[in-house]
């Protein structure tokens, strides 16, 4: 029997977040379960959330499909750090997703992690970026936390050259508690 | 065929989910092609005078997201055009997101107003206590160009630059504060040196409006599309003379119209209806102030613009008490009838006339209400009854039933109605004795033609077979069969005499002393009928 447990709801959960689904089927065949896109007589995971149309081949699909679905639905809380720019080509991103608030403590670790992912150069030219970042989220904090929205630092200029970018996307539910 | 705004407002309403509205909204714009989803949604805004709810901000984050100018541009005008959302951190920052994202391109008029729409929002944010938002909206000054700044006046570089200075000087990381300092003083002086305009002017509100002509063709085309595109333009017209306006008043715009074909060439009759809604809005001020004795006597109205079409009507409030004049239309928006006497009055006037109006108030820090008022047989403020009880409309204010008759003859045979031709000395009084016509059948509405039972009342032999036939006429009207319902009686003589006035409180909308007023009538009425029924 599958355990669909912690390593699961992680996988999903990042995966969602991320819209990630071809690193959520490689995590997934790890502990045994093959995801593949299109069609099958198999289960089809959550017509809730669309981006989380896949497909469970092997194992027992109905409780698979099960769990992956009460994940998905338990996942109120969803978002994104993220790093563009030329010198990151596809840009780096930390999402979160979660069936509670996600707290400001976990925003900075997130956000820092992101800051380390990027790389010593990418990070020094987003210096002021990630500071302005982590001062969104402190306030955020004294506000009770903020809803969805969509926030880049520096805010861009019209025709402006967005080479280096530091962006928070609040995608659902409440984030910075 | 494109969707039409009524039936997008209708899929709106029963798609809208309270407990989850920026989800609501973003699977409302990702399933409607149309473009035209915003303005279902900003119609409700304004109908429901809502500025801190999650509606608005949900509105303004979907607007910033998929922005189309040509289709977006009036909707993003309304939106970011309301009261600062003082309680709600997250509409608040989706605002500052939607003025950095409507840069305006075409040179239009309408640029130019959401230009000035966008930094009046960017300067409530700078001045927003709440640092989440205020540091943002100096992060967003930062991202301006020049276009941002088409409809700015030398006045509004100043204000944002000592508003950006107070925030950034608030913020305790030097590096963080050279930054930000860096970004919004390139920007303010940039836009310095490329402001072209000592901002905008009332005469630039009635270019703008004159330039949305083809807009609302585009958002509106279907008969059912006329009321909500009439809240809408009439609160677009009163936003942009306020975003005009120089002076710190409230601006109210009372939009005169018919939806009734015909009734065309009455909506130019428009400015008799406004000074009878003057008296209405003291009456609301009074009522929901009742405790500051001479309120009302301190509020005034001075017209500023007037326009064709449907009358549109721009007034500039003159008062200390907009925040009443606005719970007053919110009032009595909520209620199924406004019920002052100068309410009535107004109300008869409408009726009379086959017309509505629409008012749409703007108060200084850009709070809005909204009111319809008209004759279309759901209740004096338009809203729907919630219970049965009959309409000014269906009361009769015509006291002597033989100008009724005399006006009846005068249709018949083809002649003018005229306060001589009955009997009366005002044209008023002809009105009501149409009124009273029509509620009887004796005419049709609207064509105030005679009906068969008008026509059986011209043709009756002698007074007491008209007396008889109008007995008939009563006893068959709204009022009649209610008077009859309520004391239980299935003949005008069974009915109590001078039973008119707790009949009409028990059973009609109208309140005060309009009720004795109304009263006064049908007794006399009854009085004379009952024998002949």
């Amino acid at each position: 029997m599958l355990d669909v447990g912690s390593d699961l709801l992680r996988i999903a959960s990042l995966a969602l977040a991320a819209h990630d689904f071809e690193a959520m089927g490689q995590n997934l065949l790890r502990i045994g379960i093959e995801l593949v896109e299109g069609d099958g007589d198999v289960a089809h995971i959550n017509n809730e959330y669309p981006d989380a149309h896949v497909v469970i081949t092997g194992g027992d699909c109905s409780q698979h499909e099960r769990a992956v679905r009460d994940i998905c639905a338990r996942m109120h809380h969803r978002g994104r750090h993220q790093a563009q720019g030329k010198d990151l080509p596809g840009g780096r991103s930390c999402p979160w997703a979660r069936p509670d608030p996600y707290p400001a403590v976990d925003g900075h670790a997130d956000l820092s992690k992101l800051e380390t992912d990027v790389g010593a150069a990418a990070k020094e030219r987003r210096e002021q970026c990630f500071k302005l970042a982590h001062r969104f989220i402190d306030n955020a904090k004294k506000s009770g936390g903020i809803g969805p929205t969509s926030r880049s630092w520096p805010a861009c200029r019209p025709n402006e050259d967005t080479d280096v970018r530091v962006d928070i996307e609040v995608k659902y539910g409440r984030a910075f508690v | 065929m494109s969707a039409t705004l009524h039936s997008l407002i209708e899929a709106w309403l029963s798609k809208r989910r309270p407990d989850d509205p920026y989800g609501s909204v973003e699977a409302f714009a990702e399933g409607e092609s149309s473009g035209l989803w915003p303005y279902a949604i900003a119609h409700e805004q304004i109908d429901l005078g809502e500025y801190d709810g999650d509606y608005r901000g949900a509105l303004a984050l979907n607007l910033a997201k998929s922005y189309r100018p040509y289709e977006h541009a009036l909707a993003a005008l309304v939106t970011l055009g309301g009261k600062w959302p003082a309680s709600n951190a997250t509409s608040a920052l989706n605002l500052l997101a939607l003025a950095h994202r409507v840069a305006p391109s075409s040179g239009t008029w309408l640029d130019t107003f959401l230009s000035r729409a966008s930094l009046e929002c960017i300067k409530q944010g700078l001045s927003d206590p709440r640092a989440v938002v205020s540091e943002e909206a100096a992060n967003i000054l930062g991202g301006l160009g020049s276009y941002h700044f088409a409809g700015g006046a030398a006045q509004d570089v100043a204000d944002l630059r000592e508003l950006a200075r107070a925030v950034v000087g608030r913020i305790d990381q030097p590096d963080v504060v050279v930054f930000l300092n860096d970004r919004v003083q390139t920007v303010l002086d940039d836009a310095t040196n490329s402001l072209g305009t000592k901002g905008l002017c009332e005469a630039d509100a009635a270019q703008v409006l004159k330039e949305m002509e083809p807009q609302w063709a585009r958002i509106g085309h279907s008969s059912k599309d006329l009321e909500p595109l009439v809240t809408l333009r009439t609160h677009v017209t009163a936003l942009a003379w306020k975003l005009a306006s120089r002076e710190p008043a409230a601006i109210q715009v009372v939009h005169v119209y018919s939806n009734r074909a015909k009734d065309k060439e009455q909506k130019h009759q428009g400015w008799s209806i406004i000074e009878p809604w003057f008296a209405v809005v003291r009456s609301m001020v009074q009522s929901v102030d009742n405790l500051i004795e001479g309120t009302a006597a301190s509020l005034d109205f001075v017209p500023v613009s007037a326009a064709g079409g449907s009358l549109f009507v721009t007034l500039r409030v003159v008062s200390d008490h907009e925040e009443l004049i606005a719970r007053g239309l919110r009032a009595a928006r909520s209620k199924p009838v406004m019920t002052s006497a100068a309410a009535e009055e107004l109300s008869d006037m409408l009726r009379l006339q086959g017309i509505k109006i629409r008012v749409a108030h703007i108060g200084r820090d850009l709070s809005s209400a909204s009111l319809g008022i008209g004759p279309d047989g759901s209740g004096v403020a338009g809203t729907p009854l919630r219970s049965r009880k009959l309409e000014t409309g269906e009361i009769p204010q015509a006291n002597e039933l033989e100008r009724i008759f005399d006006l009846v003859d005068c249709v018949a045979t083809g002649r003018l109605v005229t306060p001589d031709s009955i009997g009366v000395t005002t044209e008023r009084q002809v009105q009501y004795y149409k009124a009273a016509s029509r509620l009887l059948s004796l005419l049709a509405e609207p064509t105030d033609v005679l009906t068969r039972t008008g026509w059986l009342l011209h043709v009756a032999k002698g007074n007491e077979e008209r007396y008889r036939r109008i007995s008939t006429a009563f006893e068959a009207s709204a009022c009649g069969q209610a008077w009859l319902e309520w004391a239980n009686a299935t003949r005008l003589s069974e009915i109590p005499a001078d039973s008119g006035e707790g009949f009409l409180a028990d059973r009609s909308a109208l309140a005060g002393d309009t009720v004795s007023r109304r009263a006064s009538t049908i007794n006399r009425w009854l009085e004379k009928l009952r024998q002949y029924s």
